[in-house]
């Protein structure tokens, strides 16, 4: 089955925001502070929040987190995600009988390789970052 | 004794010992409480208890004692059970115990005694990973909930990076982590 079209109109410099989990721990030791574990960008749908629809909102990007106390942040970018065929598309329109998505919610669409998963580990930056060790 | 092909199928060796109380997302120490000789030929039982959980596996006993590097997996393994749907804040499965299982099972063959134990990590389709991370080189195995299982390598000092089916790299893979 394919998958639907990459939307243009998110540019290739557009931050893409993940939540990383703290309970349990997504985290793994790195020189004494962390990263996140590959297993963060592996689902097959992967939740995002986009920073150009977060800059049209007149959002920080730190309040993906709101509501979700504890986790951390970390942003890949748009460009690096198509260097690897995934579509980058918005799911931010609420849909009958399901909770409201973020306003910012988008979808990195594809089964995702450990070669990606991995790629986007060690691509992304510390939005809010653990403590270090 | 050959493992490889007895082990990638023969989940039922973790399936039938293991019991585990529900995991609650409580921070655990690791203690190792007790040790019990073997049930049968060939076979150990391991009792773990982190705060007031609680883990019993049987594993092939090699006649040198337990794995120095299963206490550790252990403690990783109870640290990081999915255990909520929606565990990682989106929308991810629980931990579904036969890939626990599956993953355990394998494990055994491909470590030797005194092995870098790995990272256990949940994945969103309820399956699960070991990480192992070592000057510059990672190494995982996936047991996913939606593909068959693979193994991935990467170093970065040279940059060699590979992905493939897990059974059939099996030699491959402890080859690496025997040099981990």
């Amino acid at each position: 089955m394919s998958l639907p079209t990459d939307d243009k109109s998110i540019p290739d410099s557009d931050r893409l925001f993940r939540r990383v989990a703290n309970n349990p721990t997504m985290l793994i030791p790195d020189n004494g502070g962390w990263r996140p574990s590959s297993a963060v960008f592996k689902t097959e749908e992967l939740s995002v929040n986009i920073e150009s629809l977060m800059k049209a909102q007149s959002r920080k990007p730190e309040s993906t987190l709101d509501n979700y106390s504890g986790q951390y942040l970390v942003s890949i970018i748009a460009k690096d995600v198509r260097e690897h065929k995934h579509p980058i598309v918005k799911d931010n329109v609420p849909k009958a009988g399901q909770p409201a998505p973020d306003p910012a919610h988008g979808l990195i669409l594809g089964p995702k390789k450990s070669a990606f998963a991995n790629a986007m580990v060690r691509s992304c930056k510390w939005v809010v970052a653990p403590p270090k060790e | 004794m050959t493992y490889s092909n007895r082990r990638l199928d023969d989940s039922s060796v973790f399936a039938q010992q293991m019991q585990k109380d529900v995991f609650n997302a409580a921070t655990i120490s690791a203690d190792v409480l007790s040790r019990q000789s073997a049930t049968r030929s060939g076979t150990a039982v391991a009792h773990f208890q982190f705060g007031d959980k609680k883990l019993t596996l049987s594993y092939p006993d090699c006649g040198v004692g337990m794995p120095k590097w299963l206490p550790a997996v252990v403690e990783s393994l109870l640290g990081r059970w999915g255990t909520e749907a929606g565990w990682d804040g989106y929308s991810a499965k629980p931990t579904n115990q036969n890939y626990v299982d599956l993953l355990l099972t394998n494990l055994f063959p491909l470590m030797q005694h005194n092995s870098l134990p790995p990272i256990i990590m949940p994945l969103a389709d309820g399956g699960v990973q070991a990480e192992w991370h070592k000057n510059g080189v990672d190494l995982e195995i996936e047991f996913s909930a939606s593909r068959t299982p693979t193994y991935y390598f990467y170093n970065a000092e040279t940059g060699k990076e590979e992905e493939g089916r897990f059974d059939h790299h099996f030699a491959h893979i402890r080859e690496i982590i025997s040099k981990l």
